[in-house]
């Protein structure tokens, strides 16, 4: 209800002028603040509780209900026989917080998204707020039933599906994802596989009250790279030990300097008030403390390190426990070989994006959009362990494009803004017949196209091009269109 | 160490050093590149595991030697019956490298990893990463100028790994030293060199080009004086021999970039 509304309905007396209405203005900080005491109440039931996600990390902003600082969610895998089930386990919870005066909903899915959705349902639908337990595998069937909120979309999107008549999740699934994705966009569509569980969510779990750390202060400041290395990698592998005794594998290792150098102060990141700090992130969680000061030293290249160091502390973050590898009945040698293929992958993908950076080292992936320049997205390949956000590195790798044109249809290097040509000459209705490129002329041999991208005027990138393939006398080709309408050609691409 | 160890450990190093001069061992596994026109173009038949191959652009980057390197690694990225295929990693310093264009190549575009590091020293760095890495099958990317050791440090690190390395450069490659194990000059074929093909904005696409092996040291030969002509078809997406030409000298050899 608007405030208004309520200032309305509540209409003020003549002895109390705000008609016994008090307004508490909302603060979403103190609000996460609040909901990550209440997680020292959920880890009686499970060690791994997170918050909600921050919003706007790790996705593009916009309004997005699963942020909102109301919810805790857990990972009760394992947990549930010792309150006899899952059912169990969730009464339990519900009455824990009913005893001390929250109005709580629970509800046990296969993925957070569902979870979040089906505690949720309640409110949408005015059902009893009864723990709920989904059977497993059952999660979409239980999903189809709900209203569009339960996807967690943008109200914007949620206000319009509305006026299509599109009420429940059933009906939007039943529509083609090709015109979601066209009239909504990319993020309806990735929230959708969310809610529906299709996407690896990872819990970002907060911290167990008593960190896996080492530290060492020293008595006089130390500037001797070789010693602050050999004191960082004797840390390193007590946090490695830390871990294994704990049971547990760390996704970042955050390494911290306490130091008296004047030189490097404030103003570079991480660094402020003689302390620095960086972290090391993993693609899949770790302990072993070979590859993790490997990892460590690699991230330490990328800092100029300070002198006259006084403490140096490392610390282990996200702690999960470690997933068994699922064993194979049969064909155990292939199924090995596969497995000692991707760890070796993940290895080399840690040691690259910790020492190139994790913006330098990314997966393809192949949209079906039209435009040359959107077609391919980079996903960074770094988990939850590089960044802190919640994404996990999908080592699937790219999906084929259905939409194809042809063998060599298109270039192997695109140029980024595509580049003006002198043209000398152009073929009636075709491509230009002589152009300048590079400092000489060139002679077009043959040609291909045109090949017309065209988007709506509706979408936010207006384009309407005619594309040729060309081949000039010395064998080389490129990529050259024109726009609708216009006389100047560009060289777009180049077929390396 | 006593001196007849130190005597044998040299000997060993020694060997070593001049591995890549000699002609392919019998352990050592030659893959077949999926195009018949290819694996009798290459000296061993095929890629060997564990070596450098250069690709050198006659003319400009148009020329296409990337796409020859592509299709001839295509078949190591896809799933045998007894192993599984590591990635392609391809390690692009310019960043226009456009994936889009693989899948249509034939390749299985499953684990493409895409590295862009952003100075030369962090290139130099990923490469040999990435060729000491046994998860990865095929690497490639644009190396105009090299030092002769860095070359040499990407060789054993290729040893190493046991993937295969696949060097773009461009003309001005092909007077300096190489550590490459097959150095091959490719150039584009154009309508206009004589060939029959279809005129104006002709339906075929068929791509051509010629190739000659400069240099080859598994099989321990040299220049033959050959040229290869080769025809990529856009119908079936193979690639055909169309001829074997003699040649006394590189025709057409444009330093360019």
């Amino acid at each position: 209800m608007p405030l208004a509304e309520a200032r309305a309905v509540l209409s003020p007396s003549s002895e109390e002028e705000s008609g016994g209405l008090e307004v508490i203005e909302a603060n979403s900080g103190r609000d996460r603040e609040s909901l990550a005491i209440q997680c020292r109440c959920a880890w009686r039931f499970t060690p791994r509780v997170a918050l909600p996600p921050v919003p706007g990390v790790g996705r593009p902003a916009g309004s997005d209900p699963r942020t909102r600082p109301e919810s805790l969610l857990a990972n009760i895998t394992g947990c549930g026989h010792l309150f006899g089930d899952d059912h169990g386990l969730a009464m339990a919870m519900q009455e824990d917080w009913s005893q001390r005066g929250f109005r709580v909903r629970v509800a046990v899915a296969g993925s957070p998204g569902t979870a979040w959705a089906i505690a949720h349902a309640a409110h949408w639908t005015g059902q009893p707020a009864a723990p709920l337990v989904v059977t497993p595998g059952r999660d979409e069937q239980w999903m189809r039933r709900l209203p569009i909120e339960a996807l967690a979309l943008e109200t914007r999107v949620v206000r319009t599906l509305r006026e299509l008549g599109v009420l429940r999740v059933d009906r939007l699934l039943e529509l083609p994802a090709s015109e979601v994705k066209r009239r909504f966009g990319d993020e309806t569509l990735w929230r959708i596989d969310r809610a529906l569980g299709q996407i690896d969510e990872p819990l970002d779990c907060l911290p167990m009250p008593d960190p896996v750390v080492a530290w060492k202060a020293f008595e006089h400041p130390v500037s001797r790279m070789d010693w602050l290395e050999e004191v960082l990698q004797g840390l390193v592998v007590e946090v490695a030990e830390g871990l294994k005794r704990r049971g547990r594998v760390a996704w970042r290792l955050v390494c911290r300097v306490c130091h008296e150098d004047s030189e490097v102060g404030p103003g570079g990141p991480g660094r402020a008030g003689g302390r620095m700090e960086w972290a090391t992130g993993l693609v899949e969680p770790g302990r072993e403390a070979a590859h993790l000061w490997g990892l460590v030293q690699l991230r330490m290249q990328r800092h100029r390190w300070p002198r006259q160091v006084t403490r140096l502390e490392v610390q282990a973050e996200g702690l999960v426990v470690p997933e068994r590898p699922q064993e194979t009945l049969f064909d155990a040698d292939a199924e090995a070989a596969c497995q000692r293929v991707k760890r070796g992958l993940v290895r080399l993908v840690e040691r690259l994006a910790n020492r190139l950076g994790r913006h330098a080292v990314a997966w393809p992936v192949l949209s079906d959009d039209v435009v040359p320049e959107a077609v391919v997205q980079l996903r960074p390949v770094a988990g939850p362990g590089v960044d802190g956000t919640s994404g996990r590195a999908d080592l699937s790798g790219p999906e084929a494009n259905g939409g194809r044109v042809g063998p060599a249809s298109r270039p192997l290097r695109l140029i980024d803004g595509p580049r003006a040509i002198e043209v000398m000459a152009v073929a009636p209705q075709g491509p230009p017949v002589r152009f300048g490129w590079e400092g000489r002329t060139c002679h077009v041999s043959r040609y291909w196209g045109p090949e017309r991208i065209e988007t709506g005027w509706w979408t936010d990138r207006q384009v309407a091009r005619d594309y040729y393939r060309v081949e000039i006398d010395t064998g080389e080709w490129y990529w050259v269109f024109r726009r609708h309408g216009e006389e100047d050609w560009f060289v777009h691409g180049v077929f390396e | 160490m006593s001196r007849l160890e130190q005597i044998d450990s040299l000997a060993r190093r020694l060997r070593r050093m001049e591995r890549s001069r000699r002609p392919l061992e019998a352990g050592e596994v030659v893959e077949g590149t999926g195009h018949a026109a290819l694996d009798s173009l290459l000296p061993a038949g095929g890629l060997a595991r564990g070596r450098l191959f250069e690709w050198i652009n006659a003319r400009g980057p148009g020329t296409g030697a990337v796409t020859l390197a592509l299709l001839a690694a295509g078949e190591l990225t896809k799933d045998g019956e007894n192993r599984t295929a590591g990635a392609l990693a391809v390690i692009d310093r310019d960043g226009g490298f456009y994936p889009a264009a693989v899948a249509e190549m034939g390749l299985s575009p499953k684990g493409l990893l895409l590295v862009r590091p952003e100075s030369e020293t962090e290139w130099l760095w990923a490469v040999e990463q990435v060729l000491r890495s046994p998860a990865v099958d095929v690497m490639l990317t644009w190396a105009d100028r090299i030092d002769d050791r860095v070359f040499r440090r990407w060789q054993l690190a290729a040893e190493a790994g046991g993937g295969v390395g696949m060097l773009v450069r461009s003309a001005e490659a092909l007077g300096t030293p190489s550590w490459a194990s097959v150095r091959l000059l490719v150039r584009g074929w154009a309508c206009g060199d004589g060939m029959e093909c279809g005129g104006g904005s002709g339906k075929r696409v068929g791509r051509r080009w010629s190739v000659r092996v400069l240099r080859d040291r598994t099989g321990g030969g040299g220049d033959d004086g050959f040229e290869w002509l080769l025809e990529w078809d856009d119908e079936t997406g193979g690639l055909h021999l169309l001829s074997r030409l003699e040649c006394p000298a590189p025709a057409g050899v444009q330093a360019t970039r």
